[in-house]
């Protein structure tokens, strides 16, 4: 009976040192709290793909502001929106991509019904148009578009959506993009237009050759 | 080569007269370690992607979780001395199943600040349950062989805890999260965790606990085993543990090396990789090359010192950084690389087969180390110790590494990364650079102090006072 009375004394010892330890950090992560934002619910039901789920959260916040800005124009760290996280998707199978497409374009009409700003750019001058663009999200690209997203914007570096859609391959956006309106002249600042980013496309993955040839195509006949 | 793999087996022939509670402890050990590898690999992306929190907040999560579990190891591993194996297994296995099971289920339920502080409770029970179960299972496996099976015994249950992660990485977490997509893929992981906590569970009925393998074993009520608080007041003013201390915490930048593995891989391979990239088969890499160096590696490097194999290994596991670190355009520079996928599927790989090299002449020769510079009479004080800088390490570790991928390899970094809009000092290369100089400052800062560290200190009291055991 002492024994356990000895470990339990110990156990209440050493849990409440490293319960300091958590507060330390705390302390140090509070100090800090400007630098890293808050997590953002509406991005979080966004991610796991459930549209009621996007609904109630956005109702839920969307009347909130921060320093000002409505929930559905906050940024990110990266500068980044929650039209531009529904925008975005990075899976190799496509299935995968198909599957969160479908998902996600009725989102981007739930955010901009409660008020999302359509063309925002990140730090980077990326808007949700590019990320889609580089997603492969081809009713979400085209969701955008048709709620008036500007396919000529340019990022830091140049690039637009179609010169992104072009050197990742995807076809049906480029499709999309260039019946917009989107000028494939265009010239990034390494000096590509959009039929040379689909070039470059082509000799790194040699093995999506037949994708890359309809997006050349697509870009050949403007 | 045929024979280092048939004298590695041809040990196993001494555990063939064991008894049946050696083998059902290390079912117990088979069903814990696939439930904890499995879950250990997702947490940060559990965290993430199903509670909603950032980066920051879930690497800092994961370094409480880790600081949890030592405390509680540190504090509750005599308790099983106290209440018995079985009723031991059966509260840390209960408390793991609880855990588990919430943790696969709450986030369908709740959300936001509700969820956040289950999800916190339930990763506290998680490493109270764990806490549980380690001291159990080595007293088990104390308990349940000879002094001449014992070694054996404790190879056997290495392997299988080796096996477990194989299977764990390659089976369970890709098969999962292909067959249910991320967000219920990494719920599964969880609830398929606490199938195994009941699997372990079956397994604890079946055990005689008093079944000693060797009578010499038994207890004969006296109180043999110092908690550790006691031992560390004991030791502390000690000039051999405090060298062993300045050498524990010169270690430390190279020891998180290890805690990468589950801190920054998950989220760096899927960043930079894909969402749905096998994270799992890549992780499985590793234990598969420690089962197939114990077999064939560690009978050659045995030949060489602990210090200098401590060096070595600190310095390989150190180096597999640098390709991590190198800016990607040099890499794909290389032959037979054409893309940012090729170029980063090779550092991950190159990184994973150079790291468990250095692991594998590293790991067992440095708690050889501890246990060589240790006083002859209290070796199993100075490893009880060992774990103290990582203790604190652990937490920092946790917070830091959040901060480094919020800043350095954030969700969506790959599309900048292919346009040409990162720099080196804004890219994921750039966060391993400072976890590479942190890693390399181990074994420079060892090789400028070992003269110090490994140097005998005389003893300054009396002749009549050592025979006491004091030094």
């Amino acid at each position: 009976m002492n024994k356990l009375l000895g470990i339990l004394i110990d156990a209440v010892i050493l849990v409440f040192v490293a319960f300091v330890f958590v507060v330390l950090i705390k302390v140090v992560k509070t100090s800090l709290e400007k630098k890293v934002p808050k997590d953002d619910p509406v991005v979080t039901a966004i991610v796991q793909g459930k549209i009621e789920n996007v609904e109630s959260v956005i109702k839920e916040v969307e009347d909130q502001r921060t320093e000002g800005v409505k929930a559905l124009e906050r940024k990110d760290d990266q500068g980044r929106t929650a039209l531009m996280r529904a925008s975005y998707a990075n899976f190799s199978a496509a299935d995968a991509v198909a599957k969160t497409d479908e998902k996600r374009a009725p989102m981007i009409v739930l955010l901009m019904e409660h008020g999302a700003l359509i063309d925002q750019q990140d730090k980077d001058g990326w808007t949700a148009l590019m990320w889609a663009s580089w997603s492969g999200l081809d009713k979400t690209a085209d969701k955008l578009l048709e709620l008036g997203a500007n396919p000529s914007l340019p990022d830091r570096q140049g690039n637009t959506a179609l010169t992104i859609a072009a050197q990742r391959g995807n076809a049906a956006i480029v499709r999309s993009l260039l019946a917009k309106g989107a000028d494939p002249s265009g010239v990034t600042k390494a000096g590509k237009t959009a039929i040379e980013s689909a070039r470059k496309g082509l000799s790194e993955y040699p093995r999506k050759k037949d994708v890359y040839q309809d997006v050349i195509g697509s870009l050949e006949s403007k | 080569m045929f024979s280092a793999v048939t004298n590695y087996f041809s040990e196993f022939k001494l555990l063939k007269n064991v008894s049946r509670e050696f083998w059902l402890t290390n079912a117990i050990q088979f069903f814990d370690g696939v439930a904890y590898f499995s879950m250990i690999t997702v947490l940060t992306l559990y965290l993430t992607t199903n509670c909603g929190l950032n980066d920051v907040d879930s690497g800092e999560w994961v370094g409480y979780y880790t600081l949890f579990i030592t405390a509680f190891v540190f504090a509750v591993g005599s308790i099983c001395d106290v209440i018995g194996i079985k009723k031991s297994y059966y509260i840390g296995f209960g408390i793991l199943a609880l855990a588990r099971i919430g943790m696969g289920l709450f986030p369908v339920f709740l959300k936001g600040r509700e969820l956040h502080w289950t999800v916190m409770a339930m990763l506290f029970l998680l490493s109270m349950g764990t806490a549980f179960i380690s001291p159990v299972t080595m007293t088990c496996l104390r308990r349940f062989t000879t002094k001449a099976t014992r070694p054996t015994g404790f190879n056997m249950n290495y392997l299988i805890m080796n096996v477990g992660a194989i299977i764990a990485n390659a089976a369970v977490i890709d098969g999962f999260r292909k067959m249910w997509g991320e967000v219920y893929g990494n719920l599964a992981i969880f609830i398929f965790g606490f199938a195994m906590s009941l699997c372990a569970l079956g397994c604890v009925t079946f055990i005689r606990e008093d079944n000693y393998a060797d009578d010499s074993e038994r207890s004969d009520g006296r109180n043999e085993n110092k908690r550790p608080l006691a031992i560390f007041l004991e030791v502390w003013k000690e000039r051999a543990f405090q060298k062993l201390l300045l050498f524990l915490v010169l270690t430390i930048g190279v020891r998180l090396v290890f805690t990468h593995q589950f801190l920054v891989m998950p989220k760096y391979y899927t960043r930079v990789m894909t969402t749905d990239f096998e994270l799992g088969l890549m992780n499985a890499i590793n234990p598969t090359i420690i089962v197939a160096g114990l077999i064939l590696l560690i009978p050659v490097i045995n030949r060489f010192s602990t210090i200098k194999l401590v060096i070595f290994g600190m310095s390989i596991s150190a180096f597999s950084l640098v390709l991590l670190a190198v800016p990607l355009d040099w890499i794909m520079k290389f032959p037979l690389i054409h893309n940012v996928t090729q170029a980063y599927l090779f550092i991950i790989v190159s990184q994973i087969l150079i790291f468990a090299l250095g692991e594998l002449i590293f790991s067992p020769r440095f708690q050889e180390y501890v246990a060589s510079v240790s006083p002859p009479d209290k070796v199993s004080s100075y490893m009880a110790l060992s774990v103290l800088p990582t203790f604190i390490s652990k937490p920092i570790n946790g917070f830091v590494s959040g901060i480094l991928i919020f800043r350095y390899c954030y969700d969506g970094i790959r599309p900048k990364i292919e346009t040409g809009n990162i720099d080196y000092g804004h890219s994921p290369e750039f966060m391993w650079l400072v976890y590479l100089i942190l890693a390399l400052m181990s074994p420079i800062a060892v090789v400028a102090l070992r003269n110090f560290i490994t140097h005998k200190t005389p003893p300054v009291i009396p002749a009549t006072a050592q025979e006491g055991g004091i030094q």
